[in-house]
């Protein structure tokens, strides 16, 4: 009674379905083992180099030097990967001597060949070292790397041109900082923490001078700014406090108020009822406030926003005035249940940090 | 009297293509994603060449709050907590919430932390079971432990979001640990586009890994084969599956186990669903149905390396239970969001990834375990022959192996955390083996799922069995 014969279609389609998986299947398991024997050559290899490099490095950071290792054309970038690792956490001196260290091999012309010829990876390893090492034969095809698609490249090439040269990669880089969206505010920032003051103060000079151009883009920048800790009065910030509506670049320029001679653009801004906002003039107020904000920060209690209350409730504690009795007080006078939380809350706070 | 009259020829002809055709679609379209993987992945890699290098906070990464709801994890949630406090992260806070344990889970927390009772300002913007208490770690100031009533996961994740204050909070199990450097990673994509709501990360097999005060010393496989055939299960569904789906824009499914999301878009879709066992896949589709249904422009991420490690059942009892959840969450998540499919605004989600979940993956173990019976049955009943039967197993199962390999091709082309040679051959091993028994367990263990959901079968918090054998105790220093 059997319906279905070896020779129907249907089991010849399904027999040539499971011969096929099974032959695709036996190249996938070959390429597996294949790929994991490359793999544990490799790593052996670098396991070597990686001591090789130690044992040569450590000692010529310490002020020892000593015979280079020779560096194979195929182990370049894992050698140059252990460079930078050095170089990226230290300091002062030693990435002098990691520089001299690396010029004593004599590798740069390789490093460039690199940079101009290699895989992506092998492009930004080489683009990282020659910005590290300083090395000014490199400009040209760093500017090759900047104009690159990839966001990554183009900042790594950035990075490298700035700290090759400050002064000449301002006009160059600082443009494009404003630019590239697709940059990574973090890579930026730093980028800006590790440049020297010079570029830092021409890049908010750019800031500044194209502010209007660039305003659905400068939230982003002015994070950047943020970071710079800076203790004057940053001009920029005057004018958008005093130009802008949008809330959120108006909070972005509250962050980087940092000078009581400010106080008076940021009262201006008692009426904006943005929280995000609030919660960055409550934040002035507990660092540069006076005894007439608490009026301005008591309303703040009230707000729907956990931050907003917090902010406001540590600024008013922070105020001359306000005492253990005189916070009672508040705590007790009010009728809102927001506020009053947040209030015991600052209370417990302090009375947990005087315990410890 | 009615007379069945069955044209068995046609049956038996239409239901071996049918099967066949499903087969063929479920694996190709599988495959179709994988190749998507591969072609991500080498996009991606390549970027992650300077990322091994030491790290400077910028200053500009977002605070994020760890989100950890448990219930009886007395044996367990001290290793975690400890893994997390130490993560490399420039801000971040530790939200525990237990949920109303019976055993002595607060308790452990409060002696191991310092925890004291505290006033904190709670703002309830998501329903949630009264909260008993508010703790807060003497010990370590970014830790914060809400005590409440027995309400299930969902409802613990809902009173955490509630005592949450930074911009995104991350999903993490009690028993879960993650890599040090995993909060780093994940956040990325919120940094680099304001659009991003969510990220995934992936979630990998603690057991035969060595772990060592909450941390992973050393990665090892499991010596338990249904353990084993759970890792290629997790590289199956974390590297191509969902990456796949996330370069296609339809990623349905961020796991609760790990995974950032951006605090206000959750509460202003709701927060978690409590009345539902899969609440962070039915959070994920619920965010892409009223999101598109708004015009919103919004992107989920998943990413394959920031990871986090996960104990996974070495038993039928708790394996089967835990898939039966998984299987009524998916149906739940799906028929309580049906406005995606095919909307409007639907784009990929609705129109692709979700019609392709609701087929093959909520439908998907009905029709195979029937295609199977069925062939058995034609089989006994004599209308195929044993070679006509076992070509049709030789197709299925060769697909199912392709498939299995397919990931582990991926995972070395990629990460290969596994790294010594005995690891890669147990793993090959496992990948060819689970396709003769294993799988097809599996999808029986789904249909059980799926009829538990049709008929409306509930329970609450998903208790698993745990051994804890991969953990060992902190080592004293003097």
């Amino acid at each position: 009674m059997e319906f279905v014969a070896l020779s129907d279609f249907r089991v010849i389609v399904a027999f040539w379905i499971g011969v096929v998986t099974t032959i695709i299947t036996v190249i996938m398991l070959l390429e597996v083992l294949s790929m994991r024997l490359a793999l544990m050559f490799r790593e052996k290899r670098n396991r070597r180099l990686k001591q090789s490099v130690l044992q040569w490095l450590i000692p010529f950071i310490a002020g020892e030097k000593r015979e280079p290792p020779k560096v194979a054309r195929r182990d370049l970038s894992a050698f140059l990967y252990q460079w930078i690792h050095f170089q990226e956490i230290l300091r002062g001196e030693s990435k002098q001597r990691l520089n001299e260290a690396l010029r004593s091999c004599a590798l740069e012309e390789q490093i460039i060949k690199m940079l101009r010829k290699g895989s992506f990876e092998e492009k930004l390893i080489a683009a990282t070292t020659l910005g590290h090492l300083g090395e000014k034969q490199a400009w040209e095809p760093l500017l090759v790397l900047l104009k690159k698609p990839s966001p990554l490249m183009s900042m790594t090439a950035a990075r490298a041109l700035v700290l090759i040269d400050p002064e000449n990669a301002q006009a160059i880089v600082l443009p494009l900082i404003i630019k590239h969206r697709d940059w990574m505010p973090t890579r930026l920032a730093l980028m800006l923490k590790q440049a020297n003051p010079l570029f830092q103060q021409a890049f908010l000079a750019q800031l500044d001078q194209d502010a209007v151009e660039t305003q659905p883009y400068l939230l982003r920048l002015m994070r950047l700014l943020d970071v710079e800790n800076s203790n004057t009065p940053i001009p920029l910030v005057k004018k958008l406090l005093t130009s802008s509506d949008d809330p959120e670049l108006i909070a972005s320029s509250l962050r980087l108020v940092c000078h009581p001679s400010e106080l008076a653009l940021v009262r201006g801004k008692f009426d904006n009822n943005h929280w995000a906002v609030q919660v960055q003039i409550a934040a002035i107020l507990g660092k540069l406030g006076k005894p007439q904000d608490a009026h301005y920060l008591v309303s703040l209690l009230n707000s729907e926003h956990w931050w907003v209350r917090y902010r406001a409730a540590k600024a008013l504690v922070k105020l001359p005035f306000i005492n253990s009795h005189a916070l009672k007080k508040l705590i007790a006078s009010r009728t809102d249940l927001f506020a009053r939380d947040i209030l015991l809350q600052i209370n417990a706070e302090k009375e947990r940090r005087c315990l410890n | 009297m009615f007379e069945l009259n069955i044209d068995w020829p046609q049956v038996v002809t239409f239901s071996e293509w049918f099967f066949l055709a499903y087969f063929v679609v479920i694996s190709g379209f599988y495959l179709l994603l994988n190749l998507v993987s591969i072609f991500n992945l080498n996009l991606y890699m390549p970027n992650k060449v300077l990322e091994g290098l030491p790290q400077i906070y910028s200053g500009l990464e977002p605070p994020v709050s760890i989100l950890v709801p448990a219930y009886n994890e007395q044996t367990s949630i001290v290793a975690s907590i400890q893994s997390m406090l130490q993560l490399n992260y420039p801000m971040f806070d530790v939200i525990i919430v237990n949920d109303g344990s019976k055993d002595e889970t607060l308790a452990v927390l409060i002696k191991t932390f310092g925890l004291l009772p505290f006033p904190e300002a709670y703002q309830e913007r998501l329903k949630s079971k009264p909260v008993r208490g508010i703790y807060r770690s003497t010990l370590h100031p970014n830790l914060r432990v809400i005590d409440k009533e027995n309400g299930g996961k969902a409802d613990a994740l809902n009173a955490a979001i509630n005592a949450s204050h930074y911009p995104l909070f991350c999903c993490v199990d009690a028993d879960s640990l993650l890599q040090r450097n995993s909060l780093q990673g994940i956040t990325y994509p919120f940094m680099e586009d304001h659009r991003v709501i969510a990220v995934g990360g992936t979630v990998r097999v603690a057991n035969g890994c060595t772990i060592v005060d909450g941390f992973l010393k050393k990665v090892g496989l499991p010596t338990h084969l249904m353990a084993l055939f759970q890792v290629i299960e997790y590289l199956r569904a974390f590297l191509f599956g969902r990456l796949g789906w996330s370069v296609l824009g339809g990623l349905l499914i961020i796991s609760g186990t790990f995974g950032v999301f951006r605090k206000e878009t959750v509460i202003d879709v709701g927060g978690f669903r409590t009345d539902t066992v899969g609440e962070d896949m039915e959070l994920v589709v619920r965010m892409h149905r009223i999101l598109r249904k708004n015009k919103k422009p919004y992107r989920m991420v998943f990413l394959p390396d920031p990871v986090s490690w996960t104990e996974v059942p070495e038993d039928f009892k708790t394996l089967k239970n835990q898939r039966m959840r998984w299987q009524r969450g998916l149906c739940e998540s799906l028929f309580g969001n049906m406005g995606l499919m095919f909307s409007h605004n639907g784009g990929v989600a609705g129109w692709l990834a979700f019609p392709f979940m609701l087929v093959f993956e909520c439908f998907g173990p009905l029709i195979e375990i029937v295609g199977y019976i069925l062939m058995f049955i034609f089989y006994w009943f004599g209308f195929i022959s044993w070679p006509v039967f076992l070509i049709f197993m030789f197709a299925a199962i060769g697909m199912g192996m392709l498939l299995s390999l397919s990931s582990l091709l991926l995972e070395e082309m990629s990460f290969h955390i596994y790294n010594r040679p005995g690891q890669i051959f147990g793993l090959l091993f496992a990948a060819i083996l689970e396709n003769f028994g294993f799988r097809q367990l599996n999808s029986f263990w789904r249909l059980i799922g799926l009829f538990s959901w049709i008929f409306g079968k509930k329970d609450g918090w998903g208790e698993m069995k745990r051994k804890k054998t991969h953990q060992k105790p902190a080592v004293v220093s003097e």
